[in-house]
């Protein structure tokens, strides 16, 4: 099981596409939040922006690894080998999930309880920049 | 992103098939106040949109309104999937029948099909969200009307339900419109435009 390897053809197109230099672009400009009037969380920065972006980048990656099986499942429902690299996507997905939800706010908007207010609208959302 | 999950987000569970029935409810599918045309709508206008709550609500709802359109869906397979040809001949459903058989198919009850002509993205704080004010509401006399037509209780049961949404969104709107508001530059006493200020 350990040996599956996320960063196959389909992790490297993320790795290779520019989505690496993009993502910092993005969160470096969410950092002076444009958005004026309402409360606004801290996005990360510096150091810590770098490791927001590869946090993110292997999520997406990975919720990638689901989508790409997922859609192959459908129609090759006994694969047993897509599903054995399923189930370790799901986990490892899940886990960092977590990881990230617990630094960087939430991914998904029932996460967001784990605070006395709702982070679900303090954070970017994922098209501003 | 978006994910699926496998459920309605209210039972639908229509036991009698009704041509008729199907005819109007599709306006609630294709329709101009209908659900489809409700999630472009408010999916579309979040971009332009500068206050993170507001576009928490246009999320939020324009995501139901999907759920939504999948349970009009619904009840339009359950009216229709069981019917003879016989049925359906000299009903106003046969015209539907013959372009579209029992698929579903995204009309309006007049038979004209889905259209964003009939939806708005403004790009402007308030005049979206007037829009989206309206929307809701007219949503809900179309709701009333088909209420006013079917007798089924099948078929009111989820049609009530989903009247119901279009008026607590409706009061979400309100809250999002304050929210606005509150939150615009108070110099700008008319609220003119306060959306588009490109820098010079």
């Amino acid at each position: 099981m350990k040996n599956i390897r996320y960063n196959n053809r389909c992790a490297n197109t993320w790795q290779n596409d520019n989505v690496r230099s993009r993502c910092r672009c993005d969160y470096a400009d969410a950092a002076e939040v444009r958005i004026a009037g309402t409360k606004t969380r801290t996005v990360p920065q510096g150091r810590d922006m770098a490791a927001y972006c590869e946090m993110k980048e292997k999520l997406m990656a990975l919720y990638f690894v689901m989508t790409e099986l997922e859609l192959f499942l459908d129609v090759h429902p006994e694969n047993s080998a897509a599903i054995a690299r399923y189930k370790c996507a799901v986990k490892e997905y899940g886990e960092l999930a977590s990881v990230f939800e617990s630094k960087y706010g939430p991914i998904l908007a029932r996460n967001s309880d784990c605070a006395d207010e709702w982070l679900w609208v303090r954070e970017p959302w994922p098209w501003e920049g | 992103m978006w994910v699926y999950k496998k459920s309605l987000q209210y039972p639908v569970k229509i036991k009698n098939p009704n041509p008729l029935y199907a005819q109007i409810i599709v306006s609630q599918l294709g329709g101009p106040d209908g659900e489809l045309g409700a999630s472009t709508r408010y999916l579309s206008q979040r971009f332009s949109m500068p206050y993170r709550e507001v576009v928490g609500v246009l999320t939020d709802v324009g995501t139901e309104e999907l759920a939504h359109v999948e349970m009009i869906s619904t009840i339009l397979h359950q009216l229709t999937r069981d019917l003879k040809p016989e049925e359906i001949a000299g009903t106003p459903f046969a015209a539907y029948f013959v372009d579209h058989t029992v698929g579903v198919y995204p009309t309006a009850a007049s038979g004209f099909p889905f259209t964003a002509a009939t939806l708005q993205s403004k790009g402007d704080v308030l005049a979206d969200l007037h829009e989206d004010l309206a929307a809701e509401q007219k949503a809900r006399v179309t709701y009333d009307n088909l209420l006013r037509l079917i007798d089924d209780p099948d078929v009111r049961d989820p049609l009530k339900y989903l009247r119901e949404r279009e008026i607590v969104h409706y009061q979400r709107f309100g809250d999002a419109l304050q929210i606005a508001k509150d939150s615009m530059d108070s110099k700008n006493f008319y609220a003119v435009n306060p959306a588009y200020q490109p820098k010079r």
